[in-house]
């Protein structure tokens, strides 16, 4: 309880350094004083399907929506949290109340003054079932918000909850207009003048397949604690042109048609890598990584002894390092290495077990083959299907997994069959729980709000199956705020889900950034991972 | 375009035959060294798409991620791939998705492009008079719309409803390639329709379906095959397009196109993953429209 | 006098437009026009599933059935339905994509431009090419004359999208000459427009030759030449022009050629226009957006083969005469 007493002070101190704070991780802050004015290109590799942030569930639309969307509380490249849209709170001592002092003077884009009824009513739109928005794990122990005057906010639980804090600093939970929320029949997913939020950038036009692009938003002021600098933003003018080809996006900025790309494919990093006139830069990585969910209640993987057989039946190191050349790390367990919960005591203890695998699938009956060579029992061939949802394939991870089927089929006769779907099938598969093997990663967050995502059973994907869900431990970090207790159950999580091979870790992956050396105050926000919006660019042009 | 070059060359009336009520002679020629080479090739390809083991003992599925993108070697002639498997394998065994689906889709253009050429020939004959031409003015032109309308663009269209994957592409281009063979099957079916000896046959009191099917059809089914043999290369080229666009095939097949697509990303370091299945693309087109060349010209000797 | 009994023997009454026969053009162009959009219409009908589904793609966002219906009439009988959608293509209205989330004609006005520059540059150098490739073989030894067939043969053999692969790896990733994608500026139209002209300008090539070699059969060259006209003057100034006539009624199957060749052109190159958004719209099964797309493409030929079809009849002197 005192923990959360010492929270808050910390959080006002850093409110009082915020104008001299140094920012987030990988910043070129040695190149001379930042320039107001001018516009910048990026070239990303995914166009968002939804830029509402309480609804969205792509990791790269968020970057781009950061720019016009806010969170109550920031989060530092440390893990520790800073003032935004509150300038500070306190945290009774039984955790139950977060009284929340806002900014004052802040605006939405559209006018609206932004206060404490502006931000009840997203906690309780974002809370409300009915709503389906993705921020809905985190308020799970939210039990509603009062508002006690303009600026100020109390915000009740029902228990404690060691991740809160965390929630509140999430893009998921960040306020937009209470006008934006009214309108009926209108997820906002649409990037029109509906959108609007306190950020500082406006939406000014939007091509869809193309590009969009923002412009500055002349009376921002409420930078969060981490950011560089305070007042508006330096840019004038920002866009983000959509180029899903990795040659395209690095043969755009060697040829100067924009200025900065995400997703520097591992075979071009030469190119930018310590080459004179380029910068290149990479993130973070302490969300979880990329992983396959295994559906346990879907023959065959229903079988541990096949899932087993799968996780051990390919050689991860070698493909991990042919694919991305040395840039990330194979993963063991789910929470990153830069996370202070990374399990170091994973590393090594599975995988690459060639002959033990086959003696598993002998072993479950899958004794028969086929003429190409794959298993079969009772005349039926062991496949598992992987189901990738085509808007989240990125950093080439769908020629991973053919690397893996590849080596699986010659290894242990198993047929993963990777196949690209549309997000609304998946949709449909969550619903009907017939998804079988679901490659992903989470943006990061509190390891209790992601396992409670993929293990638990209010989570995605074992929604009413709490025969299989770890919602006791992941309960149990949730309610505790004492580091060395949390990591005790986030270990055993992470233990449990990579033991019964629900849960394959495959690497973990960082966000790539590179630019012309005009471009500087490149950063990567520590709640996402990925590169931060606009706020901090500058460019000598 | 070949489609359409042949197309114009139906359009020019000497270059098929005129029906005729006589036996063809046969006559001897020397064959033209292009074509010789043109049929080697073809031979080879048909033996690589039934046994492609004898050309290659490498399992071109077999990913050797420490071998990836290696240069063209002694060990592996085409080099490999980001996934480390063996191209010159791959491209052996992709021979047959090229070739069989665009067979296939040919096949389904010649017999549905028949069906409606004929019905469209005789139900022009059939109406009479002015809003008779009209029909058969229209049924030309529509003909025409559809077989100038891009057939990748066809094609996706199917596929939108219908899905990516091998058999409905095959589909897709056969359906695109109908109205080429339904033209010239109209087309037939007015000349032949009009013929002496099909007046004569009437007026002894053939049915008209015996007159269909012992006179016209014969006549008019001459012109197919060569078209066909001619077409199948354009074929071949929409197949691959459509599966470098990601609708054919899906990855690991070793389908042409689709190794063409796979290669973009790592071209700048590896340039024979683009390369080499696009050669034996251009060169089995090549040889095929030189073979189907050939053939119209032996059959245009025949009956002259 | 030869000459002058040529002249007059050939040249028609003055203002004598062969006007039935302009008229049958329009109305069978129409009629095409109509045919395809019922067609269209019909085959989303016949479509086994319900229409709102098939319409709604794979989109589920609160008020998408309540717009679909609004739209589409499906309230309405099938005939209603029909003659609404009717209306609605000939007021301009191709629809909303349910997937982006507004009208199909801004989806498409944004980027046809890209395309339209595409593919009439392309166009046009192909044709340019085909020209000179054409003329250049003419009356030339065995040897040039097979040369260019296999040179034509190649350019209609050669996948589009190998072609931009190898440029883009010649031009762009060794000599840095071109950039790799996009649509900013006249560099980055060169591969593109190479990638697309070669087919066209191989095909055209062959048509074009065959036509000039039957056109200098023809006794009107006999007589030029008798006047002592040079050879090459022959060719460009006498037999092109008569030897292009022809060629004109093949015009509309080479947009369709170079719109398909757009599709796969502009994914190897990257750049904006009706293939992206079609492609996108394909894997992502915006039907709204398939159709109007199939709709302009249908309208684009028929328009331009239309218009053609009259230019020829109006300017092929043997045709002015038939009334």
């Amino acid at each position: 309880m005192k923990n959360q007493f010492r929270i808050a002070i910390v959080a006002a101190a850093t409110f009082a350094l915020t104008a001299c704070a140094g920012g987030t991780a990988a910043t070129n802050t040695d190149d001379g004083d930042p320039v107001t004015g001018g516009s910048l290109t990026w070239g990303v590799s995914v166009e968002p399907v939804c830029y509402n942030p309480q609804r969205s569930g792509q990791q790269n639309s968020f970057p781009i929506i950061r720019n016009f969307a806010e969170s109550l509380v920031g989060k530092d490249a440390d893990g520790e949290y800073t003032p935004w849209l509150a300038d500070s709170w306190e945290i009774s001592d039984d955790g139950l109340t977060y009284d929340l002092k806002l900014r004052e003077g802040v605006t939405f884009t559209d006018g609206t003054v932004f206060d404490a009824e502006a931000v009840k009513t997203n906690l309780d739109f974002v809370a409300d079932p009915a709503n389906a928005t993705a921020a809905g794990t985190g308020l799970t122990n939210f039990a509603g918000a009062t508002v006690v005057d303009a600026n100020t906010i109390e915000l009740k639980l029902e228990t404690p909850d060691a991740a809160f804090l965390d929630t509140l600093a999430s893009i998921t939970t960040a306020i937009l207009s209470p006008a934006s929320l009214a309108l009926e029949g209108n997820d906002l997913c649409a990037a029109n003048a509906d959108l609007v939020g306190t950020g500082p950038f406006i939406l000014s036009d939007y091509q869809a397949g193309q590009e969009i692009s923002f412009v500055a938003n002349e009376d921002y002021d409420s930078a969060p604690g981490y950011a560089a600098h305070t007042g508006r933003a330096y840019l004038d003018e920002v866009t983000y042109r959509f180029l899903p080809e990795a040659t395209v996006r690095t043969g755009a900025l060697s040829s100067n048609q924009v200025d900065i790309i995400e997703g520097v494919q591992v075979t071009d990093t030469a190119l930018f890598d310590d080459q004179p006139g380029y910068v290149y830069e990479t993130g973070p990585s302490t969300g979880t990584a990329f992983s396959l969910n295994i559906n346990t209640r879907i023959a065959p993987a229903d079988d541990v002894r096949v899932r087993q057989a799968l996780r051990d039946g390919f050689d991860l190191d070698a493909l991990v390092e042919n694919q991305y050349l040395g840039t990330v790390q194979r993963a063991f367990s789910s929470i990153g290495p830069d996370s202070p919960f990374f399990d170091a005591d994973l590393v090594d203890s599975w995988g690459d077990d060639v002959d033990g695998a086959n003696e598993l699938l002998d072993e479950a009956g899958w004794t028969d083959r086929d003429g190409e060579g794959f298993r079969t029992k009772d005349g039926e061939r062991l496949t598992i299907v992987v189901g990738y949802p085509e808007p989240y394939i990125r950093d080439q991870r769908d020629v991973l997994l053919q690397g893996v089927q590849a080596q699986l089929k010659e290894n242990i006769g198993l047929n993963l069959d990777v196949q690209s779907i549309t997000s609304a099938q998946f949709t449909d598969e969550l619903a009907k729980a017939t998804w079988s093997v679901y490659p992903n990663t989470l943006p990061t967050s509190d390891p209790s709000i992601l396992f409670r995502s993929i293990f638990g059973s209010e989570g995605f994907l074992y929604a009413k199956a709490p025969e299989f869900a770890l919602d006791d431990l992941i309960a149990q970090s949730r309610a505790t705020s004492v580091a060395s207790e949390r990591k005790a159950a986030f270990d055993e999580i992470q233990q449990t889900v990579v033991d019964d091979a629900r849960y394959i870790p495959l690497y973990h992956p960082v966000y790539t950034v590179a630019s012309t050396d005009l471009v500087h105050g490149i950063s990567f926000e520590p709640t996402l991972n990925s590169p931060s919006s606009s706020y901090d660019l500058w460019t000598s042009k | 375009m070949t489609d359409l070059l042949e197309k114009t060359r139906a359009d020019a009336a000497p270059a098929f035959p005129t029906p005729v009520a006589s036996p063809p002679r046969k006559r001897r020629r020397r064959v033209a060294p292009s074509v010789a080479v043109a049929g080697v090739f073809v031979v080879l390809l048909l033996v690589a798409v039934a046994v492609p083991q004898l050309f290659t003992a490498v399992d071109p599925y077999r990913a050797v991620p420490t071998e990836g993108l290696k240069a063209p070697s002694a060990e592996h002639w085409f080099g490999t791939d980001r996934l480390g498997r063996d191209i010159f394998a791959r491209v052996v065994h992709g021979a047959r998705y090229s070739i069989l689906i665009g067979l296939a889709a040919t096949a389904i253009a010649v017999v549905a492009g028949s069906i409606f050429g004929l019905v469209a020939g005789l139900s022009g004959r059939l109406i009479p008079g002015r809003f008779g031409l009209l029909v058969d003015e229209t049924f030309g032109r529509l003909f025409d719309v559809i077989s100038s309308f891009p057939a990748v663009l066809l094609a996706m269209v199917v596929v939108t409803f219908a899905g990516p994957g091998v058999q409905n592409i095959a589909v897709a281009i056969g359906i695109a390639s109908i109205p080429m063979y339904g033209r010239v099957v109209r087309s037939q079916t007015l000349l032949v329709t009009r013929a002496d000896f099909v007046t004569h046959a009437a007026v002894y009191g053939r049915t008209r379906r015996r007159i269909v099917a012992e006179h016209v059809l014969p006549n008019v089914l001459v012109a197919i095959p060569v078209l066909a043999a001619i077409d199948v290369g354009a074929s071949i080229l929409a197949v691959s397009g459509l599966s470098f666009l990601g609708l054919g095939p899906q990855a690991p097949i070793p389908e042409w196109g689709v190794m063409l697509a796979e290669s973009r990303d790592v071209l700048r370091i590896a340039w024979w993953g683009g390369v080499f299945p696009g050669l034996f693309i251009t060169a089995s087109v090549i040889a095929l429209t030189v073979l189907g060349r050939a053939l119209q010209r032996h059959i245009d000797g025949r009956s002259s | 006098m030869a000459i002058a009994l040529q002249q007059t023997s050939t040249r028609p009454k003055t203002g004598v437009l062969p006007w039935r026969r302009i008229l049958t053009r329009l109305a069978s162009g129409a009629l095409v026009l109509w045919a395809a959009v019922t067609i269209a219409f019909f085959t989303l009908q016949a479509i086994p599933g319900d229409i709102a589904d098939i319409l709604a793609g794979e989109q589920t966002y609160p008020g998408l059935k309540e717009a679909i219906s609004a739209e589409w009439g499906l309230d309405r009988s099938v005939f209603e339905q029909y003659l609404a959608f009717l209306g609605r293509l000939l007021s301009g209205d191709l629809g909303t994509s349910y997937v982006q989330r507004q009208p199909v004609a801004d989806v498409l006005a944004a980027q046809v431009w890209s395309t339209v520059e595409l593919a009439v540059v392309a166009g046009i150098v192909g044709a340019v090419l085909a020209v000179v490739l054409a003329v250049v073989s003419i009356g030339r030894s065995r040897v040039v004359r097979s040369a260019m067939s296999t040179l034509e043969l190649v350019f209609t053999s050669v996948p589009t999208f190998w072609v931009g692969i190898l440029l883009l790896m010649v031009f762009s990733f060794q000599w840095r000459l071109f950039p790799v994608a996009g649509a900013n500026g006249w560099q980055s139209l060169v591969l593109p427009v190479v990638t697309l002209a070669l087919p066209t300008a191989g095909f055209l090539a062959q048509v074009i030759r065959e036509s000039m070699e039957r056109t200098l059969t023809e006794p009107f060259i006999v007589t030029v030449r008798a006047r002592g006209v040079a050879e090459s003057l022959v060719l460009l100034r006498h037999a092109l022009g008569h030897a292009l006539l022809p060629v004109m009624t093949l015009v509309g199957g080479v947009i369709g050629g170079l719109l398909g060749g757009a599709v796969i052109t502009e994914t190897v190159f990257g750049r904006p226009g009706i293939g992206t958004i079609t492609l996108g719209a394909v894997t992502g099964k915006d039907i709204p957006v398939v159709m109007a797309v199939v709709l302009f493409a249908a309208l684009i030929y028929v328009v331009v083969s239309t218009v053609l079809d009259i230019l020829y009849t109006i300017v092929d002197p043997r045709l002015r005469a038939q009334r």
